[in-house]
């Protein structure tokens, strides 16, 4: 054994010996030799090798930043992220500062960036009650925006009628969006002790409204825009009630029992709830899809856990896609087909940018850790996150996405699902 | 043993080339356009794409990379202390 190892010691220094000489013999200037096809070959298969071990875990690592921070709450994570959204909304989100091409879309987007911050920042403030005096005043600012008429001014646009004006307050138009607006004065309502009574007024009348047309409907759905009907946006103004109710320390309405009997019946084979439908029929008119769902999940976990939870179930089972640590939620989940649009952002591979974002809270609410972090790798990959002045911004999430991982990601289940208080 | 550390530099580079450009549009609030308007300049989509070409590279293929020249930059220091000859000398 000893013979053979000093026999290739001697073949090794011989070679070396060949090496150093054939280096002398070139000429000043000459390219070095060729290196070996074997030699290459060699470095490609260690290099694939090598890529596909560390792949294994080393993205799953530097993706999953601060992702126990906020699946345990952690203040200062949370304020973080909560920071940079209060100084966005108090410097005011109208729908004139956004350029999405559509009057309308701009709209939409600066209500559900303002509706969004208020959720989140409320979530801070119920999780941490010392941080009240820290994001109260972006919270104020956040709902003075969407009281602006300009803010709804898309919705008013559609039903050709404010959707504020006592007679259509007391009218059977739907108006959904203004669930929106409801759910973040509800939110308001539950943190702020010095809100103002002109605003705690419109918050009642507006629930009203919202309750008693959600209540003579006779399949639980009402409009968002004419002929329009959205599950999610019924379900905003679904946890607009809760809220409203949980802020007023008043027992949980009926309504959000009997809404929620008429989901189970509406939702599709896989569980899901449709994206569209038709108020008259409660049939859908689209397939589900997994922004929505996913969306519904988080705003009706405010009003009823069972419900919630279970749909967070059917997404889990139909429209979740996993790769390498990774995980999103489809924007068509198995068995539906479509194209991406301004409600799911884009889609790469069948998995919906929103659809991931808003699942953050449905994992955040109702699945495990592990879960949360392979969701919450995803958002962070391709959300792009980084600090700047103190604060925890995303990349490509400035403003609404922004707003809406707070919301998602704060959504603790004591705070949300309010388990000391109805379901506890 | 300076184009061992040469190696070395090279994918780290990357990572300080996608930092320097993550920073850069952060800064310039150039995506932020792009995601919320509906007329996206072909600029910020470019710019859009090779960030993330950048940051796929740097997450899934940099550390198999950095592990690879790691691995021979100790064969190398391995056989440089058993006064072997250096079998990566052309590598």
């Amino acid at each position: 054994m000893n013979a053979r190892k000093k026999q290739r010691a001697e073949q090794r220094a011989a070679a070396a010996q060949q090496q150093t000489t054939d280096g002398a013999r070139q000429p000043a200037g000459a390219k070095p030799p060729a290196r070996p096809r074997s030699r290459r070959l060699r470095g490609i298969v260690g290099f694939v090798i090598s890529a596909y071990f560390c792949s294994l875990f080393v993205p799953q690592g530097l993706c999953s930043v601060r992702a126990d921070g906020f699946y345990d709450g952690k203040a200062e994570t949370e304020f973080a992220l909560a920071d940079v959204v209060a100084k966005r909304v108090q410097q005011g989100v109208t729908p004139g500062m956004l350029n999405t091409g559509s009057e309308h879309f701009n709209g939409e987007w600066a209500l559900v960036t303002n509706q969004m911050a208020v959720l989140g920042l409320g979530q801070v403030i119920l999780a941490h009650p010392s941080a009240q005096e820290r994001y109260l005043p972006a919270i104020r600012a956040a709902v003075a925006s969407m009281l602006e008429p300009g803010s709804r001014e898309f919705g008013t646009k559609e039903w050709k009628e404010d959707g504020f004006a006592p007679e259509v307050l007391d009218g059977p138009h739907g108006h959904v969006y203004l669930g929106y607006l409801d759910m973040a004065l509800s939110m308001q309502r539950l943190v702020d002790p010095e809100m103002s009574t002109a605003d705690a007024e419109l918050n009642d009348r507006l629930t009203a409204a919202l309750e008693r047309r959600i209540d003579q409907s006779p399949y639980g759905l009402i409009e968002t825009f004419p002929g329009v009907t959205f599950p999610a946006d019924v379900a905003t103004a679904i946890g607009a009630i809760a809220l409203h109710a949980r802020a007023l320390k008043q027992p949980r309405p009926p309504i959000i029992a009997k809404w929620v009997r008429e989901m189970e019946r509406f939702r599709d084979s896989n569980g899901l709830l449709p994206q569209t439908a038709n108020p008259d029929t409660g049939k859908a008119t689209s397939p589900a899809r997994g922004s929505g769902n996913a969306l519904c999940v988080y705003l009706i976990a405010y009003a009823d856990e069972g419900l919630a939870n279970s749909l967070t179930d059917a997404l889990f089972a139909h429209a979740r896609a996993s790769f390498y640590g990774f995980e999103g939620f489809l924007e068509y989940p198995s068995g539906n087909a479509g194209r991406a649009d301004m409600d799911s952002g884009p889609v790469i591979m069948g998995v919906g940018v929103s659809a991931t974002g808003f699942g953050l809270a449905a994992y955040r609410l109702f699945s495990s850790r592990e879960q949360f972090t392979k969701l919450y790798r995803t958002a962070y990959l391709f959300g792009a996150p980084g600090s700047h002045g103190g604060g925890w911004s995303y990349l490509v999430g400035e403003g609404l996405g922004d707003a809406i991982l707070l919301a998602m990601m704060t959504a603790g289940p004591e705070v949300v699902t309010f388990r000391k208080g109805w379901n506890g | 043993m300076r184009r061992a550390i040469i190696s070395l530099l090279t994918p780290l580079l990357f990572v300080v080339l996608h930092e320097l450009l993550q920073w850069l549009l952060f800064t310039t609030k150039l995506v932020a356009d792009v995601v919320g308007s509906g007329r996206i300049g072909y600029g910020a989509v470019l710019a859009l794409l090779v960030f993330y070409a950048l940051r796929l590279f740097c997450m899934f293929l940099v550390p198999g990379w950095i592990l690879l020249v790691l691995i021979r930059l100790i064969a190398q220091l391995r056989a440089k202390w058993l006064g072997l000859p250096d079998e990566n000398a052309t590598t």
